[in-house]
């Protein structure tokens, strides 16, 4: 971790970025100065819209026209020292040799039209690095070298034949291929599963070390930083508000700002108080030995038994692919079960169609991982609640209105925000809309699909607490779909763990961590890896009260 | 695969005899009667009512306008079976050959305006979406409009007025071949090129904001090679619009055939129209509608061979 003696990589002087948005010119970053040494992993941290990204892009030269450069050199070791602030062909020099850039979504970084190999072969040769007759053989060093078992056969594959780790790996390949100096990695992980993630982490960190590579790591996960990172940079409202060795930085905040994203990382069991009461013999919701398969061979659920009673929360917890979101799918008859039935206060569901499968909306509301997505973009917070009691003609107009700022209040939506529409919102705040709009129809069930995993740890932990929350007050039952063990272990009753389309095992949420099944202690052990690794380092503050906003 | 194959066979087939039963009903729905109109309103007038009663009586059985239409159409669909069209009240030549001795004409004309229409749609769209924004992105867009609520005849009769009359660049007189083809080639090309350019306009824009695109640049790509990346993007979301259009051309080309005096099926079927000559009409729909199942057909094979998504089923499983 001794980095003092180390040579310097790279050197930002002040750099100030400036955002033009119909009139208004207001500024992103400003005076950003950092220095990363040979050889370092540096962590940036900071919630969406502090401006992390920006950072990326602006040194690597990819930021959008709307964007403008005010100030700010570049000094790359062995080049000279680039003012960002002038136009121009700057980058086609740094771009890929100097420095590189690995994004959030490998999926979408790889063209969906070209194989592996013509990555390899365009990336290679635009750098005049490979003998025009075979790249393949460089791609396929490099593809082994990130742990793929048969190089040749991903070099001829398309980027959708793999999976979201697979990927990343391939970006990883593409990038380091070209021998940069720095690597800057965007959230490199937060598109994948645990175990994928726990697998690229690891290559990243190897290769990093094994090549002396600088990498700057984006992102907003204080644990994945305090694992990975020797120094890390917080950054706020477009300005470093503290930077240092990462044990001391995360051991003693000195800025208030930092205390606060400490604080947000504990999602301390908020559930314990919760008890449960008035369980009948009848469940809510009883799946029994349902089957789906969307017309392939390869079944998606492979027999599901469940049974959800009066204002219990269950977690269903899996890998990506597990079938989680088809047994959303099929519970709410967005997609047809095969085999089995879905039984709602003991009434058979499964075939329900047409009118009747409307009707059932009033019961079982789905709410989605993609909230912006989930919202038409072209009507406001106010008209998107409205819409689902006008679908089923509740109240008059006016009650509606009432009752659409009432929900909005509930969920944090105040006056101002409750007229805009979702491309003015944050993304939490659009989840908090999708789930006022769920609950607009006082349904007795909520099914979230991996509701606050695209958000932001400060962003999920408001919205869990929400929920819970809502759930004490409106008393529904919720069926929580995630992938993340921190989320579910805080706030279910019972968790069942889904492994290939079946559950394997069913424990009561504070009680996971004895699970005895394989799938379910390695689900466990890639999730607790990063805290582990974390926690010596320093001491966490625990208990702390969240802001209930 | 094989299963697929024979089960698209048979959508086709059924496709065209829906397709066949419309057209035949339509035709005869139409007013008029085709036997009156070959005989003639001099006669009518001339001879009295019983022989002209007797004379079109015989007329319509020998075109065989007697039956029930069920009956009428079951003869002419059995002939079909032999390869057989019927025979024209007007010209009393077989349809099938006459509309094969038109069809590589229409199909000439239909195949260099889509060549003309994609050459420029793609050059200009391409031009106007690397240039958003810009005076040039403005002028292109603002052309696109102007060419695009233009009814066609008038761009046709206006170019020909420009190039024909008043420059003596085209020879309208002249044996119809290739050297009278440019010019409605260049009409009906012009004619689609407003929406061809407006779709790849936007489709590229949309690519050139996807993280590949990013990406590539991270890596040091080049501009021109990772537009080159983008287009590939785009050329595929761009088929559909072409098989449109090529089908647009060949079943819409009756008026710029007849501006241009092209001796294609849309002047043929004017005059069948105008004839009430049903063999002809029949021939002609059936004609333009298995050219039409054809291109769309051919569209989805495209579309099939060149995006790996849908050629190559995910073979791997999510992990290694």
């Amino acid at each position: 971790m001794e980095i003092a003696d180390k040579r310097e990589r790279l050197q930002i002087e002040n750099l100030e970025v400036t955002y033009r948005q119909n009139d208004n010119v207001h500024t992103v970053l400003d005076g950003i100065s950092f220095t990363m040494y040979e050889g370092e992993i540096l962590s940036l941290l900071g919630e969406s819209g502090s401006g992390k990204s920006t950072i990326a892009k602006a040194l690597i030269g990819l930021l959008p026209p709307s964007a403008a450069i005010k100030s700010g050199t570049l000094g790359l070791d062995g080049e000279p020292v680039i003012f960002l602030s002038q136009p121009g062909g700057a980058w086609n020099r740094l771009r890929g040799r100097g420095i590189a850039m690995l994004f959030q979504d490998a999926r979408l970084a790889l063209n969906p039209v070209m194989s592996i190999h013509a990555h390899f072969r365009e990336t290679l040769r635009a750098h005049r690095l490979a003998p025009k007759q075979d790249p393949s053989s460089i791609g396929a060093g490099w593809l082994a070298r990130l742990g793929f078992a048969d190089p040749a056969r991903i070099l001829r594959s398309y980027p959708h034949e793999l999976s979201g780790g697979m990927c990343q790996r391939v970006c990883l390949a593409l990038a380091l291929c070209l021998r940069p100096q720095v690597l800057i990695a965007d959230e490199p992980t937060s598109a994948l599963d645990t175990v994928n993630q726990g697998e690229v982490l690891d290559l990243l960190q190897s290769l990093q070390q094994e090549l002396g590579l600088s990498v700057l790591l984006i992102t907003h996960d204080l644990n994945l930083a305090e694992a990975l990172s020797h120094r890390v940079m917080i950054l706020d409202k477009g300005r470093i508000v503290e930077k240092g060795e990462t044990a001391r930085v995360l051991a003693q905040p000195k800025h208030g700002y930092t205390r606060q994203l400490l604080a947000a990382r504990n999602l301390t069991s908020l559930s314990e108080a919760v008890s449960v009461s008035g369980r009948r013999d009848v469940p809510l919701l009883e799946l029994q030995d349902l089957k789906q398969s969307h017309g392939s061979q390869r079944r998606i659920l492979n027999g599901v038994n469940l049974r959800l009673h009066d204002r219990e929360i269950i977690g269903i917890l899996g890998q990506s692919g597990c079938g989680k979101s088809t047994l959303a799918r099929c519970i709410v008859g967005l997609d047809p079960a095969d085999a089995g039935t879905v039984r709602f206060r003991g009434r058979d569901i499964t075939r329900f169609k047409g009118r009747a499968r409307r009707k059932l909306a009033r019961h079982i509301q789905l709410v989605f991982q993609d909230a912006r997505a989930s919202l038409n973009p072209r009507r406001s917070a106010l008209e998107l609640v409205q819409a689902s009691l006008h679908a089923f003609r509740i109240g008059s107009r006016r009650e509606r209105l009432e009752r659409a700022r009432f929900l909005l209040n509930e969920v944090g939506i105040k006056e101002a925000a409750q007229h805009r529409r979702p491309p003015q919102l944050s993304t939490g705040q659009c989840q908090r809309i999708a789930i006022a709009r769920a609950l607009a129809l006082r349904p007795e069930i909520l099914i979230c699909d991996e509701a606050v995993s695209a958000l932001d740890m400060s962003v999920q932990a408001q919205i869990l607490e929400l929920l819970q929350r809502l759930h004490r007050q409106f008393g529904f039952s919720i069926l929580m779909i995630s992938h993340d063990v921190r989320v579910l272990r805080t706030f279910c009753h019972q968790i069942a763990v889904m492994h290939e389309g079946r559950f394997v095992e069913q424990l009561p949420g504070s009680r996971l961590a004895s699970g005895e099944h394989d799938h379910t202690r390695l689900l466990l052990r890639s999730a607790d890896r990063l805290e582990a690794e974390a926690r010596p380092a320093s001491a966490r503050e625990t208990n702390m009260t969240h802001s209930s906003h | 695969m094989g299963r697929r194959l024979l089960l698209t066979f048979l959508q086709t087939l059924m496709t065209v005899f829906a397709a066949s039963i419309v057209l035949f009903a339509l035709i005869r729905l139409a007013p008029g009667d085709p036997a009156k109109l070959l005989i003639g309103r001099t006669m009518e007038i001339a001879l009295d009512e019983r022989t002209y009663a007797k004379m079109l009586g015989e007329m319509r059985t020998e075109m065989g306008l007697t039956g029930s239409w069920f009956s009428q159409y079951l003869s002419w669909a059995g002939s079909l079976l032999r390869m057989d069209l019927g025979t024209s009240f007007y010209t009393q030549r077989a349809v099938a050959a006459e509309i094969g001795e038109r069809l590589p004409a229409t199909f000439l004309l239909a195949g260099t305006a889509l060549l003309i229409q994609v050459g420029i749609g793609l050059l200009i769209g391409m031009l106007s979406a690397l240039h958003a924004g810009t005076l040039l992105d403005t002028l292109v867009r603002l052309g696109c409009v102007l060419l695009a609520s233009v009814p066609g005849f008038v761009i046709g009769l206006l170019l020909l007025l420009a190039l024909a009359v008043k420059l003596e660049l085209y020879a309208i007189g002249s044996e119809a071949g290739l050297s009278r083809l440019w010019l409605p080639a260049l009409t009906l090309g012009l004619l689609g090129a407003p929406q061809m350019i407006r779709v790849v306009r936007a489709n590229l824009l949309s690519e050139l904001g996807q993280v590949y695109v990013q990406s590539a640049l991270s890596r040091g790509l080049g501009t021109r090679r990772v537009v080159g990346h983008a287009m590939r993007n785009v050329l595929l979301s761009t088929i559909t619009l072409i098989g449109l259009s090529l089908t647009a051309s060949i079943s819409g080309a009756v008026v710029i055939e007849s501006i241009f005096a092209w001796p294609g099926l849309g002047e043929y079927a004017l005059n069948g129209i105008l004839h009430k000559d049903y063999p002809a009409l029949q021939g002609y729909a059936l004609v333009t509608v298995l050219s039409v199942v054809g291109i769309h057909l051919t569209v989805e094979a495209l579309y099939v061979w060149l995006d790996p998504r849908i050629t190559r089923r995910k073979k791997e499983a999510a992990h290694e």
